[in-house]
C-alpha cells in the first residue's frame, strides 16, 4: 500500500514561504511566535489547542517536528499571544533572523517544518450518554479547548461521517459484546443502560442483532478512512474494529449478545483481507473472559496470562523522509510509561506486514503504537485507556488534566488531531 | 569448542543429579528453581517424583516451573501416577484441579472435581478448590455456581467466605455482606478479615450492607463487621452503638474487639470519632485491672476532652487516684486537654487554677499551649490586659504570634507588626499562617504606629462579626492615605464581604481597591475575588471576562493558576472536583 503523499507547497521542506510574516527579512523586529514543545513549556497539551484555534481562524503556523520536541512557528498576531496567555502556554517572541538561524538548523538536521493549512473538523464518535471524562481522547480534547462533535450508530449510518475529517472512536466494542462486561457487572446500572441503547437503536434500524448493528457501523467508518479520513482509535476500539471487519460473515459474539453461540471455528472463517491493521488473530471463544482475541499482548482482564506493564518507546524516524510518523510521535519524551485498557498493545505477530509501528516496548513481542493506510485515508490504533491513569478501572475518578498539563502520553494523541492540518506535499523517496 | 565444552559440563552435572539422594535432588531443583533455571529445575523434580512418586514438594515445584516453560500437561502424568498412590491425599487433589485448569482442559477439571467429590462427600474442600482453580482462568461466573453447587450439597456455611469474597470482585456488595455474615456467624474470628474486605463499598450501597450484617439476632456476631464498617466509613458513634451491643461476654474476646475499633477510630477526626474513642477506653478500663486500667481511663478522659465532653473527662480524671509526685506522661496528657477544655468553654479563671496546680508536672509543649490558649480565651471575653499577663514571660513564637493578635486588638498596628515578625511564617495551621502573613503584609503599608479601627475591626471579625469588621475597615480605609494602604484595607474588606456572602458590598469596595491601585500588589486578589462575586451572582460574562483580565494583566501574579482553574471549571475544560 503506497504512503499518503504530501505535496509541497513550494520547494523548501523547511517551508521558508509557507507563511507570510509581512516584513521584511532580517528585520530585528520579533515578528515570530514560537511555541516551544521541550521541557521549558509549561502547557503541552494546550499549545495543541492554540495552535488549534489559531488555524481556525485561518492564521498560518507550521509545525517545525524534531525541533525542540515538535515546536509551532507562527507570524506574530495578538489573538494568538493572548489566547496561549489565557491558556498558560509558553511562548516566546523571536525575530526575523532568529527563525532564519532555526530555519538553517532544521535543514542541517533531522527536521523538518511542515506548514499547517487548516483545523480538521473533528468528530467523537461516542454513545449519547457518554460523559466527556469516559476517554481519554475527548479529555484532552476539552482540556486544550478543541471542537468536536459527537456523533453515535445513527449519524454513521446515515453517512454523517462525511462532514468531518477526523475520527476519534470511543472506547466502543465493535463486536456488540458491551466489552464483554456483560457478566462480570451484570446488574450495574451503567452497563443495562449501554444494553437498552443499543438495543433500541438496533431495533429503530431493523438489525437483528446489536453485533449485527456494529458491524454496519465498523463498516461505513471503514469507508470514512477510504475516503480521504482520518481515524483515531484508542482502547478495545482497536482490536475490536478490526475483528467486526473481518467477521463481516462471521458470528464472533457470545450468546448473551445476539442469542446464538459464537462460531466454534470462527478464528478459521473470519476474511483478515477485510480488516484494517491485524492478520491471522486467534479470537477468544469464553464469553466469560474479557478479551476479544490474540491481538492484545497485556491481556489486562485475563488473570492467568496478564502481562505487567513498563515502558514503551517511540520510533525515531526521518522527519524528512517520513513526516507523517513523525508528527504522529512528536513529543519531549522518548520513553513513557506504559497504562492498561481493555485493549493495551498490539501483538508484532498480528500486524499486516505495511502497519508502520510508532511505539514499541524494547524486548517484547508487543507494540503500542501504530498507524497505517487505508484507501485515501490513514488510521492511527493507540493502545490502552488513559495515559496519566494506567489502571483505570470502571468508577473511578476522571483524571484532570490541569494536573498533567505535560503529559506525553496525552500528547501522542493530540498530535493526532494536528496531523491532518498538515499541507500535503510530494513525499521526497 | 567453548560450545562442546559448555555441553561436557552440562552433562556432567545431569549425570551427577541422576545419582543424587532424593532429598539433595530437592534442595539442587529449588535453587535451580530460584536462579530462573526452570528446565533444568523441572528435570530434577520429574526425577524425584520416578522415585517419590507421592512427594509433595516435587510435584509443587514442577508445577510453579511448567509454566515459564510452557510444560503445564507433563504434571498431569505425575499428578494421576500420584493419585494412584496416595487417593486420600488432599493436596495432591489440588494439585490436579489446579493443572486441569492450566491445561485449559475444563472438561476433566470437572471430572477430577466429581472424583475427589465423590471420595469425600461431606467435605468443602474439593468445591473451594475447584472454584479457585476455575476463578484463576477469569471464570468467576462458574466459580459462583461451584460454590453454591458446594454449598447446597454440604448443607452448611463453610464456603459462605469464599462466596463472599468472589461477589466483593464482582461488586455484588450486598450478596458480599450476606454471604459474609454466614461466614462470621460460623466464626466470629472472620469478622476482621470481613470488615477489611466490605470497607471498599461504594456509598450508595453501605446502608443496605449494614441492613445484611445487622439483621440477625441482637447477639448475632455478623454486627461485630457492621460496626467496625460503621467506624471504617466515619460513622464511628454508630459503630460503638452497634458494638457496644454485641461485644462477647468473654473479657479476653471482648478486649481484642474493643482495641481493633480503637484503632480504626483512633484514624478518623472530628469529635464523634473522639467520644466513640472514649467509649470504647472506658469500657477497655472497666475490663482490665491496674495500671492498664488507669491508663485506659486516662486515655477516654483525653478522648471526652477532645470531643468537648468536658464534664465526661473530668468523670473519668475523677476516679484516677493521682500520685502527685509521680505522674505518668498519659496523665499529664489528659490533665492538659482537660484545661484546654475548661479555657475554651469560657471557664477560664477555672483552667487558670487548675493549670497553677499542675503546671510543674505537665508537659513543656502542653504549658506553652495551655497559656496561649487561655490567651485567646481571655481575648475572646474582651480581657486583653489578663490576655497579656498569662503569655507575658513566654517567648515562644505560638505566643509572639498571640501577643500580636492581641496588640492588634488594641490597634497597637507598630507592636502587631513586631510580635508578627518575631513569630514567623510557621506558627499554626496552614490557615492561620496565612492570615498572620496577609495580615502583616497589610500593616506594612498601613504606615501608622496607632489605627483603632483597625483594632476594633479585627476583634469584631474574631468574634464572628463579619459586617462591623467591614464596616469599621471601610471607615479606616476613608482616613488612610491614597498610597498610605487605603486600596490594601478596601480590598481586605472586600475580600471579607465576599467570604460572608455579601456579594454586593463586596463588589462595590473590591472595585474600589481596583481603581484607585490597578496595578497594585493587591489588584490581582481583589480582581479575582471580584470575579467570583460576579460568578456567584450568576454573571458568568462578567466574571469569565475578569478572570481573563486577571490572566492578561497580572502574568506573573500567584492568583493566576486559580484564576485559569476557576476557567477552567466554568468552561468544563476539566472534571467538576
Amino acid at each position: 500500500m503506497k504512503r499518503r503523499e504530501f505535496i509541497s507547497a513550494l520547494g523548501s521542506s523547511v517551508g521558508a514561504a509557507a507563511v507570510a510574516p509581512g516584513v521584511l527579512l532580517g528585520s530585528e523586529q520579533n515578528n515570530w511566535i514560537l511555541i516551544p514543545m521541550d521541557n521549558v513549556q509549561t502547557d503541552h497539551l494546550r499549545a495543541y489547542g492554540v495552535c488549534f484555534r489559531n488555524l481556525q481562524r485561518e492564521q498560518a503556523a507550521e509545525w517545525l517536528l524534531n525541533y525542540r520536541g515538535g515546536s509551532f512557528l507562527a507570524p506574530f498576531d495578538s489573538t494568538l499571544e493572548r489566547d496561549a496567555m489565557l491558556s498558560g502556554v509558553s511562548v516566546e517572541r523571536i525575530s526575523d533572523n532568529q527563525v532564519l538561524e532555526l530555519r538553517g538548523q532544521i535543514q542541517a538536521n533531522n527536521m523538518d517544518a511542515v506548514p499547517l493549512e487548516k483545523a480538521p473538523t473533528v468528530a467523537v464518535y461516542a454513545p449519547p450518554n457518554a460523559a466527556p471524562w469516559d476517554d481519554a481522547v475527548t479529555m484532552a480534547l476539552e482540556y486544550a479547548g478543541i471542537e468536536y462533535d459527537q456523533i453515535w450508530d445513527a449519524e454513521v449510518l446515515d453517512g454523517g461521517l462525511s462532514d468531518y475529517e477526523w475520527l476519534h472512536l470511543h472506547h466502543e466494542d465493535f463486536t456488540g459484546q458491551y466489552s464483554k462486561f456483560y457478566l462480570t457487572y451484570a446488574g450495574s446500572p451503567w452497563l443495562s443502560e449501554m444494553v437498552q441503547m443499543n438495543t433500541a437503536m438496533m431495533r429503530s434500524r431493523g438489525f437483528e442483532s446489536v453485533p449485527a448493528l456494529k458491524k454496519a457501523v465498523a463498516l461505513r467508518i471503514k469507508e470514512f478512512v477510504g475516503q480521504k479520513g482520518f481515524l483515531f482509535a484508542m482502547c478495545a476500539a482497536t482490536e475490536t474494529l478490526d475483528l467486526a471487519l473481518a467477521a463481516e460473515d462471521v458470528d464472533i459474539a457470545a450468546q448473551y449478545s445476539d442469542g446464538d453461540p459464537m462460531d466454534p471455528n470462527a478464528s478459521e472463517k473470519v476474511d483478515w483481507s477485510r480488516s484494517m491493521a491485524f492478520d491471522n488473530v486467534r479470537l477468544e471463544y469464553s464469553s466469560a473472559i474479557p478479551s476479544f482475541s490474540d491481538i492484545d499482548g497485556h491481556q489486562v482482564n485475563n488473570p492467568p496470562v496478564r502481562q505487567s506493564l513498563a515502558n514503551f518507546k517511540i520510533f525515531n524516524f526521518s522527519a524528512k523522509i517520513d513526516p507523517v510518523p513523525t508528527m504522529l510521535v512528536q513529543n519531549h519524551r522518548e520513553i513513557i510509561p506504559d497504562f492498561y485498557g481493555l485493549t493495551t498493545s498490539f501483538n508484532r505477530e498480528r500486524l499486516k506486514p505495511d502497519v508502520t509501528v510508532l511505539a514499541y516496548e524494547e524486548g517484547t513481542p508487543w507494540v503500542k503504537y501504530i498507524h497505517g493506510e487505508y484507501g485515501e485515508g490513514t488510521w492511527t490504533f493507540f493502545g490502552g485507556h488513559d495515559p496519566e491513569d494506567s489502571q483505570h478501572q470502571v468508577g473511578d475518578p476522571p483524571t484532570d488534566l490541569s494536573l498533567h498539563t505535560n503529559s506525553p502520553g496525552y500528547r501522542l494523541i493530540l498530535n493526532n488531531v494536528l496531523f491532518p492540518a498538515a499541507k500535503k506535499r510530494e513525499l521526497k523517496t | 569448542m567453548k560450545r562442546l565444552i559448555r555441553f561436557v559440563l552440562v552433562g556432567v552435572a545431569l549425570t551427577h543429579a541422576d545419582t543424587l539422594p532424593a532429598q539433595s535432588r530437592l534442595v539442587e531443583a529449588f535453587e535451580l528453581e530460584r536462579n530462573g533455571r526452570f528446565l533444568e529445575a523441572a528435570r530434577l523434580y520429574r526425577q524425584t517424583l520416578r522415585s517419590e512418586p507421592t512427594s509433595l514438594p516435587a510435584l509443587l515445584g514442577l508445577e510453579r516451573v511448567s509454566e515459564p516453560i510452557n510444560q503445564q500437561d507433563s504434571v498431569l502424568f505425575f499428578v494421576k501416577h500420584a493419585l494412584e498412590l496416595a487417593p486420600e491425599n488432599r493436596f495432591i487433589r489440588t494439585i490436579e484441579l489446579r493443572s486441569w485448569a492450566a491445561a485449559d482442559s475444563p472438561d476433566s477439571l470437572n471430572a477430577a472435581a466429581e472424583r475427589w467429590i465423590a471420595r469425600e462427600p461431606e467435605s468443602p474442600d474439593p468445591y473451594r478448590e475447584w472454584a479457585f482453580a476455575v476463578s484463576q482462568r477469569g471464570d468467576l461466573i462458574e466459580a459462583q455456581r461451584i460454590l453454591t453447587l458446594g454449598t447446597e450439597r454440604v448443607g452448611n456455611s463453610s464456603l459462605s467466605r469464599e462466596l463472599a469474597q468472589l461477589w466483593v470482585v464482582t461488586g455484588e456488595w450486598i450478596r458480599a455482606a450476606e454471604y459474609w455474615a454466614d461466614a462470621t456467624r460460623a466464626d466470629p474470628g472472620q469478622a476482621p478479615t470481613a470488615a477489611l474486605s466490605l470497607a471498599r463499598t461504594n456509598p450508595t450501597n453501605r446502608d443496605a450492607v449494614i441492613r445484611a450484617l445487622a439483621s440477625g439476632a441482637p447477639e448475632d456476631p455478623a454486627q461485630l463487621v457492621a460496626a467496625n464498617l460503621l467506624a471504617v466509613w466515619n460513622r464511628p458513634l454508630d459503630g460503638w452503638v452497634m458494638l457496644d451491643r454485641v461485644l462477647p461476654e468473654d473479657p479476653a474476646v471482648a478486649l481484642g474487639i474493643l482495641r481493633g475499633f480503637v484503632e480504626r477510630v483512633r484514624r478518623l477526626r472530628g469529635p464523634k470519632s473522639a467520644k466513640s474513642r472514649g467509649f470504647a477506653l472506658e469500657r477497655i478500663a472497666d475490663l482490665t485491672t491496674g495500671s492498664f486500667s488507669e491508663n485506659a481511663r486516662l486515655e477516654a478522659a483525653r478522648a471526652f476532652a477532645e470531643a468537648g465532653d468536658r464534664d465526661v473527662a473530668e468523670r473519668l480524671l475523677s476516679q484516677i487516684t493521682v500520685d502527685s509526685t509521680v505522674v505518668t506522661p498519659s496523665q499529664a496528657g489528659a490533665m492538659a486537654s482537660l484545661i484546654g477544655v475548661m479555657a475554651a468553654s469560657g471557664r477560664v479563671d477555672e483552667a487558670e487554677d487548675r493549670f497553677a496546680q499542675w503546671s510543674d508536672r505537665l508537659l513543656l509543649g502542653d504549658v506553652s499551649n495551655l497559656r496561649v490558649a487561655m490567651a485567646w480565651a481571655w481575648a475572646e471575653q474582651d480581657s486583653l490586659d489578663r490576655a497579656d499577663a498569662i503569655i507575658a514571660s513566654d517567648s515562644s513564637i505560638s505566643a509572639m504570634d498571640t501577643k500580636g493578635w492581641i496588640a492588634l486588638f488594641r490597634g497597637n498596628v507598630k507592636d502587631a507588626i513586631t510580635m508578627f515578625r518575631a513569630a514567623g511564617p510557621l506558627v499554626g495551621t496552614r490557615q492561620e499562617s496565612t492570615r498572620r502573613t496577609e495580615m502583616l503584609a497589610l500593616l506594612q503599608v498601613v504606615g501608622t504606629d496607632t489605627v483603632p479601627e483597625i483594632g476594633s475591626a479585627m476583634m469584631a471579625l474574631h468574634s464572628g462579626d463579619t459586617t462591623t469588621a467591614v464596616g469599621e475597615l471601610q471607615s479606616t480605609a476613608s482616613r488612610l492615605r491614597l498610597d498610605g494602604g487605603r486600596a490594601e484595607v478596601l480590598s481586605f474588606a472586600g475580600r471579607l464581604a465576599y467570604e460572608s456572602g455579601d456579594f454586593e458590598n463586596s463588589e462595590r469596595l473590591l472595585r474600589l481597591s481596583v481603581d484607585i491601585a490597578p496595578e497594585g500588589p493587591t489588584a490581582p486578589l481583589s480582581s479575582f475575588t471580584l470575579a467570583r462575586a460576579m460568578l456567584d451572582s450568576g454573571r458568568q460574562d462578567e466574571g469569565i471576562e475578569r478572570l481573563e483580565d486577571v490572566i492578561i494583566r497580572h502574568p506573573n501574579s500567584a492568583v493566576v493558576p486559580r484564576a485559569r482553574r476557576l476557567l477552567d471549571q466554568i468552561r468544563r475544560a476539566i472534571p467538576q472536583s
